[in-house]
Protein backbone atom coordinates (compact mmCIF):
# COMPACT_ATOMS: atom_id res chain seq x y z
CA UNK A 1 0.00 0.00 0.00
CA UNK A 2 1.36 3.42 1.31
CA UNK A 3 0.29 6.66 -0.71
CA UNK A 4 -0.16 6.99 -4.84
CA UNK A 5 -0.01 10.30 -4.61
CA UNK A 6 -0.43 13.66 -3.00
CA UNK A 7 -4.08 13.51 -3.30
CA UNK A 8 -4.21 9.67 -1.94
CA UNK A 9 -2.59 11.25 1.03
CA UNK A 10 -4.36 14.03 1.34
CA UNK A 11 -7.53 11.16 1.38
CA UNK A 12 -6.13 8.39 3.56
CA UNK A 13 -5.03 11.56 6.40
CA UNK A 14 -7.82 13.76 6.29
CA UNK A 15 -10.72 12.37 5.08
CA UNK A 16 -10.12 9.15 6.23
CA UNK A 17 -8.91 10.10 9.79
CA UNK A 18 -5.69 7.74 9.28
CA UNK A 19 -3.63 10.21 11.30
CA UNK A 20 -1.99 9.67 15.24
CA UNK A 21 0.07 12.32 16.71
CA UNK A 22 2.48 11.72 19.44
CA UNK A 23 3.49 14.47 21.59
CA UNK A 24 6.98 13.36 23.66
CA UNK A 25 9.12 14.99 26.20
CA UNK A 26 12.14 13.23 27.60
CA UNK A 27 14.45 14.43 30.71
CA UNK A 28 18.16 13.84 30.89
CA UNK A 29 19.63 12.03 33.71
CA UNK A 30 21.09 13.33 36.54
CA UNK A 31 24.37 12.94 35.27
CA UNK A 32 25.58 15.60 32.53
CA UNK A 33 26.77 14.02 29.07
CA UNK A 34 29.51 14.93 27.54
CA UNK A 35 30.20 16.12 23.92
CA UNK A 36 30.80 13.85 20.90
CA UNK A 37 28.81 11.11 22.20
CA UNK A 38 26.03 8.74 21.41
CA UNK A 39 23.45 8.33 24.05
CA UNK A 40 20.18 5.98 24.39
CA UNK A 41 17.35 8.22 25.37
CA UNK A 42 15.12 5.40 25.88
CA UNK A 43 15.47 5.02 29.83
CA UNK A 44 15.22 8.60 30.03
CA UNK A 45 12.12 9.66 32.14
CA UNK A 46 9.42 11.80 30.66
CA UNK A 47 6.47 10.82 28.01
CA UNK A 48 7.17 8.30 27.06
CA UNK A 49 8.25 6.35 30.44
CA UNK A 50 11.48 5.35 30.65
CA UNK A 51 13.02 1.97 29.82
CA UNK A 52 14.60 0.00 32.63
CA UNK A 53 15.88 -2.48 30.47
CA UNK A 54 13.74 -5.18 32.36
CA UNK A 55 14.71 -8.74 31.31
CA UNK A 56 16.81 -11.76 31.84
CA UNK A 57 20.81 -11.34 31.87
CA UNK A 58 21.77 -11.98 28.33
CA UNK A 59 18.31 -13.53 27.26
CA UNK A 60 17.13 -11.60 24.34
CA UNK A 61 13.74 -9.54 25.10
CA UNK A 62 11.43 -8.51 22.33
CA UNK A 63 10.25 -4.82 22.52
CA UNK A 64 7.11 -3.12 21.05
CA UNK A 65 4.91 -0.58 20.87
CA UNK A 66 2.12 -1.81 22.82
CA UNK A 67 3.64 -3.82 25.58
CA UNK A 68 7.16 -2.61 25.59
CA UNK A 69 9.69 -4.74 27.03
CA UNK A 70 6.92 -6.61 29.06
CA UNK A 71 7.24 -4.69 31.96
CA UNK A 72 8.09 -1.06 30.51
CA UNK A 73 5.20 0.16 27.42
CA UNK A 74 8.71 3.31 26.74
CA UNK A 75 8.48 3.09 23.06
CA UNK A 76 6.71 6.67 21.19
CA UNK A 77 2.95 5.27 20.71
CA UNK A 78 2.13 5.50 16.85
CA UNK A 79 -0.89 4.44 16.58
CA UNK A 80 -1.25 0.48 16.54
CA UNK A 81 -1.06 -1.70 13.80
CA UNK A 82 -2.29 -0.44 10.42
CA UNK A 83 -1.69 -3.64 8.35
CA UNK A 84 -2.89 -3.98 5.63
CA UNK A 85 -2.27 -0.17 5.10
CA UNK A 86 1.39 1.28 5.50
CA UNK A 87 1.90 3.69 8.59
CA UNK A 88 4.53 6.40 7.21
CA UNK A 89 6.21 9.15 9.60
CA UNK A 90 4.97 12.49 8.04
CA UNK A 91 6.56 14.94 10.21
CA UNK A 92 8.76 15.76 13.46
CA UNK A 93 9.63 18.30 15.19
CA UNK A 94 11.67 18.36 18.36
CA UNK A 95 13.17 21.34 21.07
CA UNK A 96 15.55 21.91 24.00
CA UNK A 97 15.64 24.83 25.94
CA UNK A 98 18.78 24.23 27.69
CA UNK A 99 21.84 25.96 26.02
CA UNK A 100 23.89 22.79 26.38
CA UNK A 101 21.38 20.37 24.33
CA UNK A 102 22.56 21.94 21.53
CA UNK A 103 24.25 21.55 19.20
CA UNK A 104 22.97 17.47 18.74
CA UNK A 105 21.52 15.44 16.86
CA UNK A 106 18.50 13.11 17.33
CA UNK A 107 18.22 9.69 15.54
CA UNK A 108 14.90 7.45 15.75
CA UNK A 109 15.22 4.10 15.81
CA UNK A 110 13.08 1.03 15.98
CA UNK A 111 14.11 -0.87 19.02
CA UNK A 112 13.93 -4.70 17.93
CA UNK A 113 15.13 -5.52 21.38
CA UNK A 114 17.89 -6.01 23.41
CA UNK A 115 20.18 -8.42 25.59
CA UNK A 116 20.38 -7.32 29.05
CA UNK A 117 22.35 -7.65 32.08
CA UNK A 118 26.11 -8.34 29.69
CA UNK A 119 28.36 -7.87 32.01
CA UNK A 120 31.59 -5.34 31.90
CA UNK A 121 33.27 -7.40 34.33
CA UNK A 122 35.02 -10.66 32.57
CA UNK A 123 36.82 -11.39 30.12
CA UNK A 124 35.06 -14.28 29.12
CA UNK A 125 32.68 -14.65 26.09
CA UNK A 126 29.27 -14.16 27.15
CA UNK A 127 26.99 -16.27 25.33
CA UNK A 128 23.75 -14.51 24.51
CA UNK A 129 20.30 -16.58 24.51
CA UNK A 130 17.31 -16.51 22.59
CA UNK A 131 16.27 -15.88 19.09
CA UNK A 132 15.35 -12.51 18.04
CA UNK A 133 12.01 -11.50 16.93
CA UNK A 134 12.89 -9.28 14.03
CA UNK A 135 10.26 -6.80 12.33
CA UNK A 136 12.77 -6.38 9.17
CA UNK A 137 13.45 -9.48 7.48
CA UNK A 138 16.61 -11.65 8.05
CA UNK A 139 17.81 -7.97 10.63
CA UNK A 140 18.23 -5.93 7.26
CA UNK A 141 18.99 -2.50 7.98
CA UNK A 142 19.12 -3.66 12.01
CA UNK A 143 21.96 -2.43 14.17
CA UNK A 144 23.79 -3.02 17.40
CA UNK A 145 24.56 -0.34 19.95
CA UNK A 146 25.94 -0.89 23.63
CA UNK A 147 23.46 1.02 26.14
CA UNK A 148 25.39 1.13 29.46
CA UNK A 149 23.02 0.84 32.24
CA UNK A 150 25.47 0.61 35.30
CA UNK A 151 28.48 3.21 35.23
CA UNK A 152 31.49 1.35 34.09
CA UNK A 153 34.93 1.23 35.88
CA UNK A 154 38.03 3.00 34.95
CA UNK A 155 39.63 0.37 33.28
CA UNK A 156 40.03 0.33 29.55
CA UNK A 157 38.48 -2.32 27.64
CA UNK A 158 37.43 -3.63 23.98
CA UNK A 159 34.75 -4.88 23.16
CA UNK A 160 34.09 -8.27 20.65
CA UNK A 161 30.97 -9.93 19.58
CA UNK A 162 29.91 -12.89 17.21
CA UNK A 163 27.41 -12.00 14.72
CA UNK A 164 24.77 -13.67 12.06
CA UNK A 165 24.06 -11.42 9.19
CA UNK A 166 21.37 -10.68 6.77
CA UNK A 167 22.13 -14.11 4.78
CA UNK A 168 22.22 -15.23 7.62
CA UNK A 169 25.91 -16.29 8.19
CA UNK A 170 26.96 -16.38 11.63
CA UNK A 171 30.32 -16.02 13.42
CA UNK A 172 30.56 -12.85 11.86
CA UNK A 173 32.87 -10.61 13.69
CA UNK A 174 33.45 -6.70 13.96
CA UNK A 175 36.46 -5.48 11.35
CA UNK A 176 37.83 -3.65 13.61
CA UNK A 177 38.96 -2.60 17.74
CA UNK A 178 35.70 -0.95 18.67
CA UNK A 179 36.95 0.66 22.37
CA UNK A 180 34.44 1.01 25.36
CA UNK A 181 34.56 4.42 27.36
CA UNK A 182 35.97 4.12 30.56
CA UNK A 183 33.80 5.23 33.51
CA UNK A 184 30.52 5.59 30.97
CA UNK A 185 27.80 6.60 33.00
CA UNK A 186 24.26 4.81 32.21
CA UNK A 187 22.69 5.86 28.36
CA UNK A 188 26.23 6.01 27.05
CA UNK A 189 26.53 3.91 24.32
CA UNK A 190 29.94 3.62 25.23
CA UNK A 191 31.70 2.81 22.15
CA UNK A 192 31.09 6.13 21.03
CA UNK A 193 32.77 8.94 21.50
CA UNK A 194 36.04 10.99 20.71
CA UNK A 195 38.63 8.72 21.37
CA UNK A 196 40.47 6.13 19.52
CA UNK A 197 38.79 2.93 18.44
CA UNK A 198 35.50 4.99 19.76
CA UNK A 199 32.72 3.78 16.78
CA UNK A 200 28.96 5.41 17.22
CA UNK A 201 26.08 5.40 17.08
CA UNK A 202 26.36 1.67 15.71
CA UNK A 203 29.17 -1.23 15.92
CA UNK A 204 30.58 -1.89 12.92
CA UNK A 205 30.00 -4.74 10.72
CA UNK A 206 31.96 -6.50 8.68
CA UNK A 207 32.83 -5.98 4.77
CA UNK A 208 29.62 -6.80 3.23
CA UNK A 209 27.41 -6.89 5.77
CA UNK A 210 24.11 -4.76 5.68
CA UNK A 211 22.31 -5.95 8.82
CA UNK A 212 22.12 -8.02 11.75
CA UNK A 213 19.70 -10.96 12.18
CA UNK A 214 21.20 -12.18 15.78
CA UNK A 215 24.22 -11.96 18.05
CA UNK A 216 25.94 -15.18 19.82
CA UNK A 217 28.29 -13.66 21.95
CA UNK A 218 30.07 -10.93 23.72
CA UNK A 219 33.78 -10.86 24.66
CA UNK A 220 35.63 -7.86 26.37
CA UNK A 221 39.44 -7.33 26.32
CA UNK A 222 39.75 -7.21 29.84
CA UNK A 223 37.62 -7.08 32.96
CA UNK A 224 35.66 -3.79 33.97
CA UNK A 225 33.15 -3.07 36.33
CA UNK A 226 29.63 -2.50 35.21
CA UNK A 227 26.85 -3.42 33.33
CA UNK A 228 24.78 -2.87 29.68
CA UNK A 229 22.56 -4.25 27.12
CA UNK A 230 23.54 -5.21 23.50
CA UNK A 231 20.48 -3.39 21.93
CA UNK A 232 19.32 -4.38 18.09
CA UNK A 233 17.82 -1.58 16.29
CA UNK A 234 16.86 -0.11 12.77
CA UNK A 235 17.55 3.53 11.76
CA UNK A 236 14.58 5.22 10.70
CA UNK A 237 15.40 9.07 10.53
CA UNK A 238 17.39 12.26 12.30
CA UNK A 239 16.51 15.55 13.37
CA UNK A 240 19.34 18.25 14.02
CA UNK A 241 18.78 20.45 16.99
CA UNK A 242 20.81 23.99 16.56
CA UNK A 243 19.63 26.28 19.36
CA UNK A 244 17.85 26.15 22.29
CA UNK A 245 14.52 26.69 22.45
CA UNK A 246 13.98 27.08 18.51
CA UNK A 247 12.16 23.58 17.71
CA UNK A 248 13.68 21.80 14.92
CA UNK A 249 11.33 20.62 12.23
CA UNK A 250 11.34 17.92 9.38
CA UNK A 251 8.64 17.82 6.95
CA UNK A 252 9.31 14.39 5.46
CA UNK A 253 7.23 14.91 2.42
CA UNK A 254 8.31 18.10 0.69
CA UNK A 255 11.48 18.71 2.60
CA UNK A 256 13.11 15.65 2.35
CA UNK A 257 10.73 13.21 0.55
CA UNK A 258 10.96 9.98 2.18
CA UNK A 259 7.93 9.64 4.29
CA UNK A 260 10.46 6.34 6.19
CA UNK A 261 7.59 3.68 6.54
CA UNK A 262 6.98 2.65 10.55
CA UNK A 263 5.91 -0.66 10.62
CA UNK A 264 4.15 -2.33 12.49
CA UNK A 265 4.90 -3.20 16.27
CA UNK A 266 7.65 -0.56 15.92
CA UNK A 267 9.42 0.32 19.15
CA UNK A 268 10.28 3.75 18.63
CA UNK A 269 13.07 5.68 20.79
CA UNK A 270 15.66 8.03 20.26
CA UNK A 271 19.58 8.33 20.26
CA UNK A 272 20.99 11.34 21.08
CA UNK A 273 24.55 12.44 19.74
CA UNK A 274 25.93 15.78 22.07
CA UNK A 275 27.84 18.15 20.40
CA UNK A 276 27.76 20.03 23.89
CA UNK A 277 28.24 18.90 27.37
CA UNK A 278 24.73 18.59 28.16
CA UNK A 279 23.61 19.70 31.58
CA UNK A 280 21.80 17.15 33.54
CA UNK A 281 17.88 17.20 33.98
CA UNK A 282 18.20 18.75 30.30
CA UNK A 283 14.41 18.38 29.08
CA UNK A 284 13.84 17.81 25.29
CA UNK A 285 10.11 17.93 24.14
CA UNK A 286 8.78 17.11 20.12
CA UNK A 287 6.27 15.50 18.25
CA UNK A 288 5.72 12.70 15.85
CA UNK A 289 2.75 12.82 13.27
CA UNK A 290 2.24 9.81 11.21
CA UNK A 291 -0.42 8.92 8.36
CA UNK A 292 -1.21 5.40 7.02
CA UNK A 293 -2.91 4.90 3.55
CA UNK B 1 -15.79 14.09 5.45
CA UNK B 2 -12.71 15.83 4.54
CA UNK B 3 -10.53 16.36 1.69
CA UNK B 4 -9.96 13.78 -0.57
CA UNK B 5 -7.17 15.98 -2.78
CA UNK B 6 -5.36 19.36 -3.15
CA UNK B 7 -7.85 20.76 -5.76
CA UNK B 8 -10.45 19.96 -2.71
CA UNK B 9 -8.78 22.00 -0.71
CA UNK B 10 -8.21 24.93 -3.46
CA UNK B 11 -11.33 24.91 -4.34
CA UNK B 12 -12.76 25.85 -0.63
CA UNK B 13 -10.63 28.29 -0.13
CA UNK B 14 -12.11 29.92 -3.55
CA UNK B 15 -15.39 28.79 -2.28
CA UNK B 16 -15.48 30.96 0.70
CA UNK B 17 -14.97 27.95 2.73
CA UNK B 18 -12.21 29.58 4.76
CA UNK B 19 -11.69 31.98 8.31
CA UNK B 20 -9.00 33.99 9.02
CA UNK B 21 -9.14 34.84 13.15
CA UNK B 22 -6.99 36.50 14.87
CA UNK B 23 -5.21 36.28 18.25
CA UNK B 24 -3.70 39.34 20.19
CA UNK B 25 -2.32 39.52 23.72
CA UNK B 26 -1.26 43.09 24.93
CA UNK B 27 0.43 41.36 27.57
CA UNK B 28 1.51 37.96 28.36
CA UNK B 29 4.02 37.64 31.97
CA UNK B 30 7.66 36.60 31.35
CA UNK B 31 8.11 33.24 34.11
CA UNK B 32 11.73 33.24 33.06
CA UNK B 33 13.98 31.29 30.65
CA UNK B 34 12.82 27.95 29.37
CA UNK B 35 9.35 27.88 31.64
CA UNK B 36 6.31 27.10 30.00
CA UNK B 37 3.77 29.70 29.98
CA UNK B 38 -0.58 29.59 29.50
CA UNK B 39 -1.43 32.57 27.43
CA UNK B 40 -4.81 32.29 28.89
CA UNK B 41 -4.49 34.51 31.24
CA UNK B 42 -3.66 37.23 29.25
CA UNK B 43 -5.58 40.36 28.35
CA UNK B 44 -6.71 40.31 24.44
CA UNK B 45 -8.52 37.78 22.26
CA UNK B 46 -9.28 35.25 23.40
CA UNK B 47 -10.34 36.97 26.35
CA UNK B 48 -8.80 36.37 29.65
CA UNK B 49 -9.02 32.71 31.01
CA UNK B 50 -9.43 32.51 34.63
CA UNK B 51 -10.38 29.55 34.86
CA UNK B 52 -13.58 30.26 36.78
CA UNK B 53 -15.46 27.56 38.70
CA UNK B 54 -16.65 25.83 41.45
CA UNK B 55 -13.57 24.21 43.61
CA UNK B 56 -12.37 21.11 42.35
CA UNK B 57 -15.72 20.95 39.98
CA UNK B 58 -14.65 19.96 36.19
CA UNK B 59 -15.48 22.92 33.72
CA UNK B 60 -15.86 21.68 30.18
CA UNK B 61 -14.90 24.64 27.81
CA UNK B 62 -16.36 25.75 24.66
CA UNK B 63 -15.42 27.77 21.83
CA UNK B 64 -16.61 29.10 18.77
CA UNK B 65 -17.69 32.76 19.83
CA UNK B 66 -16.02 35.60 20.08
CA UNK B 67 -14.84 35.18 23.79
CA UNK B 68 -12.72 32.74 21.96
CA UNK B 69 -11.22 32.55 18.86
CA UNK B 70 -13.92 32.66 16.54
CA UNK B 71 -12.95 29.57 14.00
CA UNK B 72 -15.92 30.94 11.08
CA UNK B 73 -19.37 29.49 11.25
CA UNK B 74 -20.37 25.93 12.61
CA UNK B 75 -20.84 23.10 10.20
CA UNK B 76 -23.33 20.27 8.88
CA UNK B 77 -22.99 17.47 10.59
CA UNK B 78 -19.99 15.32 9.56
CA UNK B 79 -18.21 18.20 8.02
CA UNK B 80 -14.67 19.24 9.42
CA UNK B 81 -12.67 22.19 9.56
CA UNK B 82 -8.72 22.18 9.07
CA UNK B 83 -6.01 24.36 9.74
CA UNK B 84 -4.79 25.72 7.08
CA UNK B 85 -2.06 28.55 7.99
CA UNK B 86 -0.91 29.63 11.26
CA UNK B 87 1.64 32.96 11.72
CA UNK B 88 2.86 34.62 14.63
CA UNK B 89 4.34 37.41 15.60
CA UNK B 90 5.34 39.00 18.87
CA UNK B 91 6.77 42.61 19.09
CA UNK B 92 9.30 42.47 21.91
CA UNK B 93 12.93 42.35 21.28
CA UNK B 94 13.29 39.57 23.50
CA UNK B 95 11.04 37.17 22.41
CA UNK B 96 13.11 35.36 20.32
CA UNK B 97 13.57 32.54 21.14
CA UNK B 98 11.02 30.98 21.97
CA UNK B 99 8.34 27.80 21.21
CA UNK B 100 4.50 28.14 20.52
CA UNK B 101 2.24 25.27 21.23
CA UNK B 102 -1.25 25.68 19.96
CA UNK B 103 -3.70 23.86 22.26
CA UNK B 104 -7.66 23.41 22.54
CA UNK B 105 -8.51 23.56 25.62
CA UNK B 106 -11.08 20.98 26.75
CA UNK B 107 -11.62 21.01 30.29
CA UNK B 108 -10.06 22.17 33.45
CA UNK B 109 -10.51 21.42 37.38
CA UNK B 110 -10.16 25.07 39.28
CA UNK B 111 -9.12 26.02 42.59
CA UNK B 112 -6.78 23.37 43.74
CA UNK B 113 -5.69 24.30 47.27
CA UNK B 114 -2.02 24.38 47.24
CA UNK B 115 -2.05 23.87 50.50
CA UNK B 116 -4.02 21.10 50.93
CA UNK B 117 -2.22 17.85 51.74
CA UNK B 118 -5.22 15.57 51.41
CA UNK B 119 -6.29 14.18 48.45
CA UNK B 120 -8.60 16.48 46.70
CA UNK B 121 -11.39 14.27 44.81
CA UNK B 122 -11.95 16.63 41.62
CA UNK B 123 -15.79 16.51 40.58
CA UNK B 124 -16.52 15.02 37.03
CA UNK B 125 -20.08 15.64 35.70
CA UNK B 126 -18.85 17.38 33.12
CA UNK B 127 -16.84 15.18 30.63
CA UNK B 128 -14.36 16.06 27.99
CA UNK B 129 -16.30 18.18 25.09
CA UNK B 130 -13.96 17.05 21.96
CA UNK B 131 -11.63 14.00 21.83
CA UNK B 132 -14.08 12.04 24.54
CA UNK B 133 -12.13 8.90 24.72
CA UNK B 134 -8.95 10.84 26.18
CA UNK B 135 -6.67 9.67 23.17
CA UNK B 136 -4.39 12.66 22.84
CA UNK B 137 -5.07 14.93 25.78
CA UNK B 138 -2.47 15.64 28.29
CA UNK B 139 -2.61 17.44 31.38
CA UNK B 140 -1.21 20.69 33.14
CA UNK B 141 -1.05 22.33 35.83
CA UNK B 142 -1.38 26.11 36.12
CA UNK B 143 -0.73 28.38 38.34
CA UNK B 144 -4.42 30.57 39.39
CA UNK B 145 -3.58 32.12 41.74
CA UNK B 146 -0.10 33.36 43.12
CA UNK B 147 1.79 30.72 45.14
CA UNK B 148 5.53 30.04 45.92
CA UNK B 149 8.39 29.09 44.21
CA UNK B 150 9.42 25.39 45.08
CA UNK B 151 9.31 22.27 44.40
CA UNK B 152 6.98 19.57 45.03
CA UNK B 153 5.46 16.47 43.94
CA UNK B 154 2.06 15.54 43.33
CA UNK B 155 0.04 12.34 43.21
CA UNK B 156 -2.55 12.40 40.05
CA UNK B 157 -4.92 9.66 39.87
CA UNK B 158 -6.38 9.94 36.41
CA UNK B 159 -8.38 7.53 33.94
CA UNK B 160 -6.76 6.78 30.76
CA UNK B 161 -7.56 6.84 27.05
CA UNK B 162 -8.83 3.31 26.55
CA UNK B 163 -11.23 4.05 30.09
CA UNK B 164 -8.69 2.30 32.75
CA UNK B 165 -9.51 3.66 35.78
CA UNK B 166 -7.23 4.52 38.93
CA UNK B 167 -3.99 4.82 37.38
CA UNK B 168 -1.52 6.88 39.49
CA UNK B 169 1.04 9.20 38.51
CA UNK B 170 3.74 11.10 40.58
CA UNK B 171 4.19 14.48 39.34
CA UNK B 172 6.78 16.66 39.88
CA UNK B 173 5.52 20.93 40.06
CA UNK B 174 6.91 23.90 40.26
CA UNK B 175 5.32 26.75 42.65
CA UNK B 176 5.16 29.96 41.19
CA UNK B 177 4.12 33.51 42.34
CA UNK B 178 3.07 34.30 38.68
CA UNK B 179 -0.14 33.61 37.42
CA UNK B 180 -0.39 31.22 34.29
CA UNK B 181 2.89 29.77 34.78
CA UNK B 182 2.81 26.09 34.05
CA UNK B 183 4.21 24.34 36.85
CA UNK B 184 4.87 20.96 35.68
CA UNK B 185 8.48 19.53 35.77
CA UNK B 186 9.98 16.32 34.51
CA UNK B 187 11.94 15.59 37.49
CA UNK B 188 12.30 17.34 41.09
CA UNK B 189 15.90 19.05 39.53
CA UNK B 190 14.55 19.57 36.32
CA UNK B 191 16.30 22.87 34.55
CA UNK B 192 13.13 23.89 32.55
CA UNK B 193 9.09 23.29 32.55
CA UNK B 194 7.42 20.25 30.47
CA UNK B 195 4.20 21.69 29.98
CA UNK B 196 2.22 18.36 29.93
CA UNK B 197 2.11 15.93 32.85
CA UNK B 198 3.87 11.85 32.41
CA UNK B 199 1.71 9.34 32.07
CA UNK B 200 1.52 5.83 33.51
CA UNK B 201 3.70 3.64 30.80
CA UNK B 202 1.53 2.67 27.91
CA UNK B 203 -0.95 5.60 28.57
CA UNK B 204 -1.65 8.14 25.32
CA UNK B 205 -3.97 10.10 27.25
CA UNK B 206 -6.61 11.24 29.77
CA UNK B 207 -10.27 11.08 29.95
CA UNK B 208 -10.61 12.69 33.17
CA UNK B 209 -8.54 13.21 36.50
CA UNK B 210 -10.28 11.73 39.64
CA UNK B 211 -7.93 12.86 42.53
CA UNK B 212 -4.68 15.17 42.67
CA UNK B 213 -2.67 15.19 46.42
CA UNK B 214 -0.34 16.99 46.75
CA UNK B 215 2.61 16.18 48.67
CA UNK B 216 3.53 19.68 50.11
CA UNK B 217 2.31 22.87 50.33
CA UNK B 218 2.90 25.73 47.05
CA UNK B 219 0.43 27.88 48.05
CA UNK B 220 -1.96 29.51 46.26
CA UNK B 221 -4.64 27.72 44.12
CA UNK B 222 -4.14 25.41 41.59
CA UNK B 223 -5.97 24.82 37.63
CA UNK B 224 -5.00 21.27 36.40
CA UNK B 225 -6.60 21.63 32.46
CA UNK B 226 -6.58 19.19 29.91
CA UNK B 227 -5.80 19.94 26.92
CA UNK B 228 -5.05 18.55 23.51
CA UNK B 229 -1.90 19.83 21.53
CA UNK B 230 -2.90 20.11 18.00
CA UNK B 231 0.35 22.22 15.99
CA UNK B 232 3.58 24.06 17.14
CA UNK B 233 5.70 27.04 15.58
CA UNK B 234 8.91 28.45 16.70
CA UNK B 235 9.15 31.89 16.91
CA UNK B 236 13.39 32.91 16.11
CA UNK B 237 13.96 36.22 15.09
CA UNK B 238 12.27 38.87 17.00
CA UNK B 239 9.69 41.10 15.50
CA UNK B 240 9.61 39.08 12.45
CA UNK B 241 6.44 37.23 10.99
CA UNK B 242 6.63 33.33 11.68
CA UNK B 243 4.27 31.58 9.02
CA UNK B 244 3.39 27.84 8.17
CA UNK B 245 1.15 26.69 5.62
CA UNK B 246 0.08 23.31 6.84
CA UNK B 247 -0.26 21.39 2.61
CA UNK B 248 3.03 22.51 2.27
CA UNK B 249 5.19 22.69 5.47
CA UNK B 250 3.47 19.74 7.08
CA UNK B 251 1.82 17.16 4.71
CA UNK B 252 -1.13 17.06 6.30
CA UNK B 253 -3.74 19.79 7.65
CA UNK B 254 -4.54 19.78 10.91
CA UNK B 255 -7.96 19.17 12.12
CA UNK B 256 -9.88 21.77 14.20
CA UNK B 257 -12.78 20.76 15.80
CA UNK B 258 -16.05 22.14 16.13
CA UNK B 259 -16.39 24.30 18.75
CA UNK B 260 -12.67 24.18 19.79
CA UNK B 261 -11.30 26.65 22.57
CA UNK B 262 -7.70 27.41 21.23
CA UNK B 263 -4.86 28.77 23.20
CA UNK B 264 -1.13 28.94 23.13
CA UNK B 265 1.43 27.90 25.35
CA UNK B 266 4.82 28.50 25.25
CA UNK B 267 8.27 28.23 26.22
CA UNK B 268 10.25 31.09 26.06
CA UNK B 269 14.10 30.20 25.74
CA UNK B 270 15.42 34.27 26.08
CA UNK B 271 16.52 35.17 29.42
CA UNK B 272 15.10 38.68 28.73
CA UNK B 273 12.00 40.16 29.63
CA UNK B 274 8.29 39.64 28.40
CA UNK B 275 7.19 38.85 24.47
CA UNK B 276 5.50 41.73 24.41
CA UNK B 277 2.26 42.26 22.56
CA UNK B 278 1.34 38.76 20.34
CA UNK B 279 -0.28 38.73 17.49
CA UNK B 280 -1.07 35.69 15.89
CA UNK B 281 -3.30 35.02 12.76
CA UNK B 282 -5.41 31.58 11.78
CA UNK B 283 -6.61 30.41 8.86
CA UNK B 284 -8.99 27.42 8.45
CA UNK B 285 -10.83 26.05 5.97
CA UNK B 286 -13.28 23.29 5.45
CA UNK B 287 -15.40 21.55 2.79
Amino acid sequence: MGFSSLDDLVNEVTNNGKFNRADWNKIWGTTAGTAGRWYDMSDNAGTPVGNAFAGTALAWTTCNETTGNGSQIFGIPHGGNVSADTKHLLNMSAVTGVTTGVPSQLMLVDLQGYWPGISNNTTAAQTLTGTPTLRYANGAGCRLFWAQRTTAGATAQNISISYSNTVPTSGRTLPVTVAMTASAIASHISHSGTAANNYGPFLPLASGDTGVSTVASVTFSAANTGTGALCLARPIVTIPLATASVSSERDLLNQLPSLPRIIDGACLVWLYFAGNNVAANTNFYGSLEFGWG
Amino acid sequence: MGFRNVEEIARAVDDGKTWFSPIRKSTVPFMGANAWTDMGPGVGIPTYQAYLGNPLQAVAVTGGDNRSVYLGPSLGAGKKKYLLNWSIHANSGTAAPSFWMLCDILLYYPLLDGTDLTPQILNNTQVLPRYQNGDGVVAMFVTQTPGVAVRITCDMEYTNQSGATGITNQINLQGASAIGRIMTLGNSSNTGTTFFAPMAGGDTGIRSVEKVTFNASVDGFVTLVLIKPITQLSFVDAQMWHERNYLRDNARLPEVEQDAALNIVFNQGSAGSSLGQITSLLQTVWE
